[in-house]
Parts: C-alpha cells; structure tokens; sequence
C-alpha cells in the first residue's frame, strides 16, 4: 500500500512538470492537468479509504468525513447527479469546452478551476498523511 | 450467465477507471493535433459518469429507516341506541 502511495505521488507531480506546446492555451492546458490528476488524486484517496470506511472512520475522522464529501450526490447539468468529485471534473470540463467555443471567459475558468484544485490538494494532503499516526493537525476546510 | 457478469463487474470498473486515466493522458495531444472530435468529448464524458458507479466513489449506506407500525385507531363506537 505504501508503495503504491508513493508511486502515485512521484506521477501526480511529475504531471504537472509537462512542457507547454507553442501555440497552446495555457489555462486549456493547465485545466486538462488539473482534471487528469485531480482524478487520478481523488480516485485514489476514496480507494484507501474505501479498503477501510470503519477504521477511517473512528480513527481519522476527518479524513473520511471529507471522502464521504467527495462521495455526495450533486446535480450536474439540471438533472444528472454524479458523486461531488466526478461533478468537480466535469464541471471543470465542460466550461473548458465552452471556453473554448468562445461561450465562456478566462476568470470563468479560473474560478473552477481554483475550486477543483481545493479539493484536490486537500485530498492530496490526506493521501500524503495517511502513514502518519495522527492526523488531527489536518488544515481546516469547509465542507458545507 | 448473470454469475459470470457479476463476477466481471469489479474488473470492469477497474477497466473504466484505468481507460478514463488513459484518454486524459492523451487527449490534450489529440486536442493540439486536432484530432480530438466533438464525439470523442462525448464519449469522455460518459466514461468519466461511469467511474462515478465504482464502489469508492458510494458514499457509506444509510441505515434502513424502521418500519413504522400503523395507527391504531380506537373501534367505532355504536351511536345507535335502541
């Protein structure tokens, strides 16, 4: 299991290290890196604390209070409800795709795309905490 | 039959979940190069719905609320005197 954090920590940040192509839209580009380690991050995150809920639960309560976070149904697109993460990359999806259509402005982007990156450092945070013995120094996030 | 799909069910989640990982990866190069099709994004998107059945992405089960025992109302009582 250790192994397998580290291997996935080393990629996630050796992900964001990609050269830009000349030519390309540095907020396209950066938003498609966001969504790809943002769900390869938060894949793995629900995936340890899948293999355990209980223990999370009573030892690291807050861990697994924010993937149960993750885990809500939200309305994606008025009648499509998906678990709050996979809701996170679509959204940051689609209004990449209508960034690029012209049907969306920068600031757009940025807003979603700095809400997607909060989640995904946090969750990030916890992977890197999970082999530690206590995880009560946590930094605070809202998850209302 | 149906055994034999069940079974398969976790290797298959497994599979959508290392294809959405892999059509990420490549789909910022297939943009550049545009070869990237409107059909191809809808697909994506469909796929990346689909991780969202893979049992980490559940959220812990509720407790089953408790049947409720009906109302028992008092018997009628008989108004006509005689």
């Amino acid at each position: 299991m250790k192994k397998y954090l580290i291997i996935t920590c080393c990629s996630l940040l050796l992900a964001g290290c990609a050269a830009l192509a000349p030519g390309t839209d540095p907020i396209v580009v950066r938003a498609q890196q966001t969504e790809t380690v943002g769900y390869a991050t938060l894949d793995t995150f629900l995936k340890v604390d899948n293999a355990n809920r209980s223990l999370f639960a009573t030892n690291a309560p807050a861990l697994h209070q924010y993937a149960e976070w993750l885990r809500a149904p939200q309305v994606v697109n008025g009648t499509n409800v998906y678990p709050r993460g996979i809701a996170f990359m679509l959204s940051l999806d689609t209004i990449v795709q209508q960034y690029q259509k012209g049907l969306a402005n920068s600031n757009q982007v940025a807003n979603v795309l700095a809400t997607a990156e909060t989640a995904i450092t946090q969750a990030q945070w916890y992977i890197s905490s999970m082999g530690a013995t206590s995880l009560t120094n946590q930094p605070a996030i809202n998850t209302k | 039959m149906e055994t034999a799909i069940i079974a398969a069910i976790p290797s298959i989640i497994q599979g959508i979940t290392a294809l959405v990982s892999y059509i990420q990866s490549v789909r910022t190069a297939a943009q550049q190069n545009n070869v990237w099709t409107p059909d191809m994004e809808t697909s994506y998107q469909s796929m990346l719905a689909s991780a969202a059945t893979a049992p980490e992405w559940q959220p812990d089960s509720v407790p089953a609320a408790q049947p409720v025992a009906p109302v028992q109302f008092p018997a009628p009582v008989n108004t006509n005197i005689s």
